[in-house]
Parts: structure tokens; sequence; C-alpha cells
């Protein structure tokens, strides 16, 4: 599987990430599964503005590729591409973007899924709300 | 890495989110005698820092990038860091 894994102080989005470019690998993928995950308005019950990310940064970027490769031995797919914004993230906009491709749908899907727990468990990636 | 001669046998130590906060330094460095492993040094900061204390069980420690086991060895040069409770995503 080719990976791509990027920690970015940038906006998600408008080009970057989400649609776009060829769904891949010479024609041999079936589906392309994107899943954005972005900041909602309220944290632990309390209106917040925006949530701050912070990362380390060389050991976030390695995990990431790591848990990729090692998810992909039980749900093989063609390509990964992760995006993760750190700084301060404003409530609406987007804080991560995983997109996967692969030949059948259900791989991807798996692949996103189970991506998304690990990184919330092994990724030292932090949030902290900044409030109204 | 793991030459004293130029690091003076430190360690750098990185803190991040909570663990930042509870000692109030971005990083430090920090003595390694021979023979020191990871959980030496948790206890060695713990010691510096009391507000570590309630993070010590939450707390996992990574040397040169990858988690470490608290049975581990610490070389001088290393790079350690204190990761809480991740929260990404």
């Amino acid at each position: 599987m080719e990976t791509e894994v990027e920690i970015t102080g940038e906006r998600i989005g408008g080009g970057r990430g989400t649609g776009g470019g060829g769904v891949g690998a010479g024609g041999g993928a079936g589906a392309r599964v994107e899943f954005v995950g972005v900041v909602r308005g309220t944290e632990g019950g309390r209106a917040i503005s925006a949530l701050r990310y912070e990362a380390y940064r060389p050991m976030a970027e390695n995990q990431m590729r790591k848990i990729l490769l090692e998810l992909n031995r039980s749900h093989p797919c063609l390509r990964a591409r992760v995006i993760h914004r750190i700084g301060v993230v404003p409530v609406g906009e987007a804080a991560i973007h995983v997109s996967v491709e692969a030949v059948h749908r259900a791989e991807a899907f798996a692949l996103v899924s189970v991506f998304m727990d690990r990184l919330k468990e092994d990724v030292p990636i932090w949030k902290a709300a900044v409030l109204g | 890495m793991g030459d004293p001669s130029s690091d003076g046998g430190q360690v750098r130590v990185l803190f991040f989110s909570g663990a930042r906060e509870a000692c109030g330094l971005a990083e430090a460095m920090v003595a390694c005698p021979s023979g020191m492993r990871i959980g030496d040094l948790l206890e060695e900061l713990v010691r510096r820092h009391a507000g570590l204390a309630p993070l010590r069980g939450q707390v996992r420690l990574a040397r040169n990038g990858e988690f470490a086991r608290m049975d581990e060895g610490v070389f001088p040069g290393d790079e350690v860091a204190l990761i809480p409770p991740v929260s990404g995503g």
C-alpha cells in the first residue's frame, strides 16, 4: 500500500485533501473512502470556539505510517493518505482528513474506521478546548 | 546518539500536553547514569516535578520516537518524551 502522511498548520480543504485527483493506482481501485473529522461546537458539554492541537510531530507521523501499514495486513488497500491539522482549529473546520483507496469498499471502510480508533490510542497528538 | 562526550551524559526530555502543564517546562536535560532505565528516569522526573506524580500511572514514555517499556535502558544522547493520554482526530 502506498501511504502519505502529513501534519500541517494549514487549513485542510480548498483543494487539499478532499476530492480531486484520479482514483488511483493505475485504475486498480474500485472504491475511495474519505473521512473528515470536524471540530464540533461543544466539548464536554461546554460551548467552545476551537480546539488547539499539538503533536510530537516526527513520532506522530511515524506512528500513523506504522499503523496504516499494520492495518493493511488485515484490510489490504491500495493507497492511504492522512492529513492532520495542528494549532488552533475553529469550530466547523477539519482537524483530520483520511482518504483510502481499495479494490473493494469493505477493506477501505474497515481500514479508515480502525485507523481512527488507533489514532486516538497510539498517536502522540493532543487537543485542548479553546473557550468561546 | 549514544555518545556521552557530545552531550555530557545527559538525555533530552520532552514534555507534552498535561505533562508540560504539570511541570511548567517543554523540555529539560537530565543526567543519565550508566544502567539507567526508562522507569528510573520517570521516577527522577517525578522527584523533580511533584506535579507529574498524578500522571505517573497514565503517562507513556517514548525513547527516540518509539514507545518504550519501563525496563528499557536509556542512554546519553537519547530523546525521551512523556506522552500523556492522547486525543488526536
